[in-house]
């Protein structure tokens, strides 16, 4: 009826016009009464009838009397809710836009049992969608009601395994990367067996990603199967190597070591005797020691002797030399070749995770070596960084950056004041990605941190303002959740 | 003048706010429904792009004691707040028992102004369902209405009904109706 009247307003009264015939019972009377009344012209009773009908319309719209498509009630959650506090937390990191704070929350609510009210469901399962890494943590938050919820919305069709087995046969490669190395963390040989049972179908990209995983915690256990794979891929056998490398009892370590006690002796007194003879045979080359060197002023066979010493755990040549470390490490140095050496017993310690050994060494040592600090306890590794700070800043930095846990409150602040005064490389940005690293007692020393060039000063103020909202979100998720 | 006049006084439930901008021109729409006297009410406010807000700031989700003087009309809704006012959170009311008695409100509307704008009403125990491939709300009696064509948030409905009714406020007129807010577990969720 309705489409009647717009379609006779479209062509014009001149081409269509409006019978009562054309109208609802009920309107015949009105009709006919504004049709009747010839002072008004057509248009006008056209109007008029129209604006009846409107009205009309609007005054018996009913109900539709039909229960659809019922919904099958979502079912009751088994793990209580997050506070009100938490929300609030929640919202702010949300308003912020800051997926680390996001995260962060995330897994603090999912490690207290709790899981997340439904009114949230719909932006954290968004959030998933956009962020493969979170998503297993998101659905897990987001309790029955999430999974009752994104049942009916393909976006949110996550494959969902409960358990971690399930993640491991069944789940997507990120997935199946985060199950096995959390696996490998807690139950190394656990992880070894199962990836020991899907070997045979793995790809070479997930066998290789695979393999470094297998570098936590790796083991003398881990022995036999490496030393049975028959691997043809470059790639693959590369990591299979690496592996071995940081088992003392594997062959090719064992090889390395008779190499090295042929060709290094303790002399009389304090001497130390190096041939350059060097037994070689192809296995040595296959595991990767290199034979030609890229530095200049280092033969041949001296590079491969460094590469050697740097493959063999540092405590055995205390046997070799019936010395301590402290002795050990004199012989070394006193030599004119062997102090070029010392690098390399660097490099061994921190293979082998050797922290007698590391400690010694770095504590003599004037350069930075980011990779083998993390073997010391926290404090130690600050108390290093601190130490090379100022001759290293960007090395630091670096190595503070890959840290996931927050920095002690000295190297902090030596950081931040540096940063203070290098706005334009330190931005916003790096703080907010780094929020969860910063300790939230720096907010107290921030003003103190302030650079002397004027001109800094007022970058700094901004970024100090930053800062403490970034803070005061996270220290708001540590109360919600303690 | 308006404020001079004497209104109604009533514990007013803020349902929610609606922000349009055009042309420079920020209008902020807030919905409101008197918890006593069962009517619904729309205060506007104004500014250009530029001048600082406006010192009556309301709260979605709340509630306020407060004085409203409508505009002149035959189905009032347009209303201004006469100062001062109280805050406090967002309480339970009495809301329609289903489609019949709010179609009928409508028609009683109609009858007085036929040409006018959506106003709040409030619906107890709706629930979300399927039908024609689209979002619509069953009342207690199983009867249904459509969900406004564009409703943004069906999913955060969604999530909070869980397939369970919800006393909910609604927005619309006619046949097309979408929700400002909930009540889940006694307390109001802005939609």
């Amino acid at each position: 009826m309705w489409n009647n009247i717009i379609n006779t307003a479209l062509l014009g009264t001149g081409k269509k016009q409006l019978t009562p015939a054309d109208l609802p019972a009920d309107l015949t009377p009105v009709a006919e009464k504004i049709m009747k009344d010839k002072s008004l012209d057509g248009e006008t009773q056209f109007l008029h009838i129209a604006a009846v009908m409107l009205n009309y319309r609007q005054s018996g719209v009913n109900p539709v009397n039909n229960s659809g498509v019922p919904l099958q009630p979502a079912p009751a959650e088994e793990r209580p809710y997050c506070t009100t506090q938490a929300i609030y937390a929640l919202q702010d990191a949300l308003d912020m836009d800051l997926l680390p704070l996001v995260t962060y929350w995330l897994e603090a609510c999912h490690d207290k049992g709790q899981i997340v009210v439904p009114e949230y469901i719909p932006v954290l399962l968004d959030t998933a969608v956009s962020q493969k890494r979170i998503r297993h943590l998101a659905m897990t938050v987001c309790g029955k009601r999430g999974q009752w919820l994104s049942s009916m919305n393909a976006d949110w069709q996550f494959p969902f395994a409960a358990s971690n087995e399930d993640r491991w046969q069944t789940g997507s490669a990120e997935d199946r990367r985060q199950v096995l190395q959390e696996i490998r963390q807690s139950y190394p040989g656990m992880a070894r067996d199962w990836l020991q049972q899907t070997w045979a179908q793995e790809n070479i990209s997930t066998r290789t990603e695979f393999l470094k995983i297998m570098r936590t915690n790796i083991s003398e256990d881990d022995l036999p199967w490496l030393e049975s794979l028959q691997e043809k891929n470059q790639k693959v056998k590369d990591e299979v190597w690496a592996l071995l490398k940081q088992i003392p009892s594997s062959f090719i370590v064992q090889s390395y070591w008779q190499i090295l006690q042929s060709a290094i002796s303790r002399g009389p007194g304090q001497s130390l005797h190096i041939s350059l003879q060097l037994p070689l045979d192809k296995r040595i080359i296959d595991s990767g020691i290199a034979t030609l060197s890229n530095e200049k002023n280092i033969s041949e066979e001296a590079y491969i002797l460094f590469q050697l010493m740097g493959s063999v755990p540092p405590s055995w040549w205390e046997s070799l030399f019936k010395a301590d470390k402290e002795e050990v490490f004199t012989l070394f140095e006193k030599d004119d070749l062997g102090k070029r050496f010392i690098p390399a017993l660097i490099l061994a310690a921190g293979r082998f995770k050797d922290a007698a050994w590391l400690r010694l060494l770095l504590e003599k040592s004037t350069a930075f070596y980011p990779d083998v600090i993390p073997l010391l306890p926290a404090a130690e590794q600050e108390a290093y960084a601190l130490r090379l700070f100022s001759n290293y800043p960007q090395d630091v930095i670096n190595y503070l950056s890959n840290r996931t846990d927050e920095w002690g409150l000295e190297i902090a602040s030596e950081v931040l004041r540096w940063m203070a005064r290098n706005p334009y490389q330190y931005t916003r940005n790096f703080f907010d990605k780094h929020v969860l690293q910063l300790p939230p007692v720096i907010t107290e020393e921030l003003e103190k941190l302030a650079p002397e060039e004027p001109a800094y000063q007022a970058t700094w103020r901004n970024t100090s303002e930053h800062i403490r909202r970034l803070l005061s979100c996270k220290v708001q998720i540590n109360k919600a959740f303690k | 003048m308006l404020r001079q006049q004497t209104g109604t006084k009533d514990t007013w439930l803020i349902l929610n706010k609606q922000t349009t901008e055009e042309d420079n021109l920020t209008t902020e729409k807030y919905w409101l429904y008197g918890l006593h006297s069962f009517q619904p009410a729309l205060v506007l406010q104004f500014y250009a792009r530029g001048m600082s807000r406006p010192q009556l700031l309301l709260t979605p989700g709340m509630s306020i004691e407060a004085e409203l003087v409508y505009f002149q009309s035959n189905v009032p809704l347009r209303a201004i707040i006469k100062e001062p006012v109280t805050n406090n959170s967002l309480q339970d009311t009495y809301g329609l028992p289903g489609w019949q008695e709010l179609v009928v409100a409508e028609t009683g509307l109609s009858e007085k102004m036929p040409v006018r704008s959506e106003r709040p009403y409030i619906v107890q125990q709706l629930t979300p369902v399927q039908h024609n491939m689209k979002w619509w709300l069953k009342d207690q009696r199983d009867q249904i209405m459509p969900l406004k064509n564009g409703f943004r948030n069906i999913w955060k409905l969604l999530s909070l009904s869980g397939g369970h009714p919800l006393d909910m406020a609604l927005l619309g007129k006619e046949q097309e109706y979408e929700p400002l807010g909930v009540w889940h577990n006694g307390t109001y969720k802005l939609l």
